[in-house]
């Protein structure tokens, strides 16, 4: 795709997402029911998608994803309608997520299991293949899990759930370069915790690993 | 900040092409210069490819139908959990009273009887506290719960 057509597919995207975010909006102000309803259709999957990256558990995940939506219910006067929706929805999820984390004793985000982190089916070409994929999704789940909140949160938005820059700076509510630069850390310290480098591989003992990712 | 630290910053944007063409041009040209802004490229790229093999498991309908459904029964059991505490303690507070007064202050019972009795009652004390514990804290720390035994 040239640089013209990636762009216009990205502005689409965008520009549809805050088309039905107004929309849900309109209903929530018109039937908060019905609006929910949307909503959850909607975000459901997303939000948990995002919290499981950020707190790191399927059960921290669905209690935060359930309650994003409770506090959306019970708070939806509070939100200015004249604002975008998704960055006020996001602060929710993301103050619940940072709730969970300290509740559970983890201020430090340390104990993260990233269980839930698995190899896409398409990735098990050969046995040898899975095996060492394994060893770096090993490795790749207590390098996120070593990570902290606001890194972990961008590398979620950026690399899981294909979030652009522009989008990343509306829904974190930072500007653009700011989001460049903290993926920038995020990644040097994510890359630092998996020991990979630019000419070795990842991890002691997987640089063979790293060559039969790399030769995929 | 030096040249090379902004450009640094914008290895992020080059592997996942949020670069203006002009940005884009000018840091090819900084990265043939600079050997460590490839490097951060490059073990970004890895990261990347890694990444992009990875996904989060989706849970399933009937799970999330089965744990909105279990809130329901969460929220009652605390509603329940709360009211049976308050009740115990106020019942256990006013049992004691009344075995006190009744009971232990009663010169007509036995000495060993008392004694007894007071050992009885302080080791049903300890075996609630300790199951009051287990549920309330150990249980929230077991990581193999909702393993089938």
């Amino acid at each position: 795709m040239t640089e013209p057509e990636a762009s216009y597919t990205t502005q689409n995207k965008e520009s549809a997402n805050e088309d039905l975010d107004r929309r849900i909006v309109r209903i929530l102000m018109e039937n908060r029911e019905s609006g929910m309803d949307l909503l959850a259709k909607t975000y459901y999957n997303k939000v948990y998608g995002i919290a499981v990256g950020i707190v790191g558990n399927r059960d921290d995940a669905m209690d935060v994803t359930q309650e994003t939506f409770i506090r959306v219910q019970k708070s939806f006067e509070t939100f200015d309608t004249t604002r975008e929706f998704f960055p006020w929805f996001y602060t929710i999820l993301s103050n619940l997520c940072r709730t969970s984390l300290t509740r559970r004793g983890r201020a430090a985000n340390r104990e993260v299991e990233f269980d839930d982190l698995q190899l896409s089916a398409k990735t098990a070409s050969n046995p040898e293949t899975e095996m060492l994929m394994k060893e770096q999704l090993t490795q790749l789940r207590k390098a996120l899990s070593e990570l902290s909140f606001d890194d972990r949160e961008i590398i979620t938005l950026k690399t899981f759930h294909d979030f652009s820059y522009d989008e990343i700076a509306k829904t974190l509510k930072i500007p653009r370069g700011t989001v460049m630069s903290r993926l920038y850390y995020a990644r040097k310290r994510l890359a630092e915790n998996m020991n990979i480098t630019a000419s070795g591989g990842s991890g002691s003992g997987s640089n063979s690993g790293s060559n039969k990712l790399e030769a995929k | 900040m030096s040249t090379l630290d902004n450009f640094r910053e914008l290895a992020a944007g080059y592997v996942d092409d949020e670069l203006t063409p002009q940005e884009r041009k000018e840091f090819q040209v900084m990265m043939d210069k600079h050997p460590e802004l490839r490097a951060d490229v490059e073990s970004f790229e890895k990261i990347n490819q890694l990444t992009s093999q990875v996904r989060f498991e989706e849970i399933p309908d009937p799970i999330w139908e089965a744990y909105n459904a279990s809130s329901y029964r969460k929220a009652e059991g605390s509603i329940g959990m709360f009211l049976l505490s308050m009740g115990a303690v106020i019942g256990l507070l006013y049992g004691g009273w009344a075995l006190w007064s009744t009971f232990f202050t009663d010169p007509s019972v036995p000495l060993l009887g008392r004694f007894g009795a007071g050992a009885a009652v302080i080791g049903a004390v300890i075996l609630l506290v300790s199951k009051l514990r287990e549920s309330l804290f150990a249980r929230k720390r077991d990581r193999y719960r909702k393993v089938m035994k």
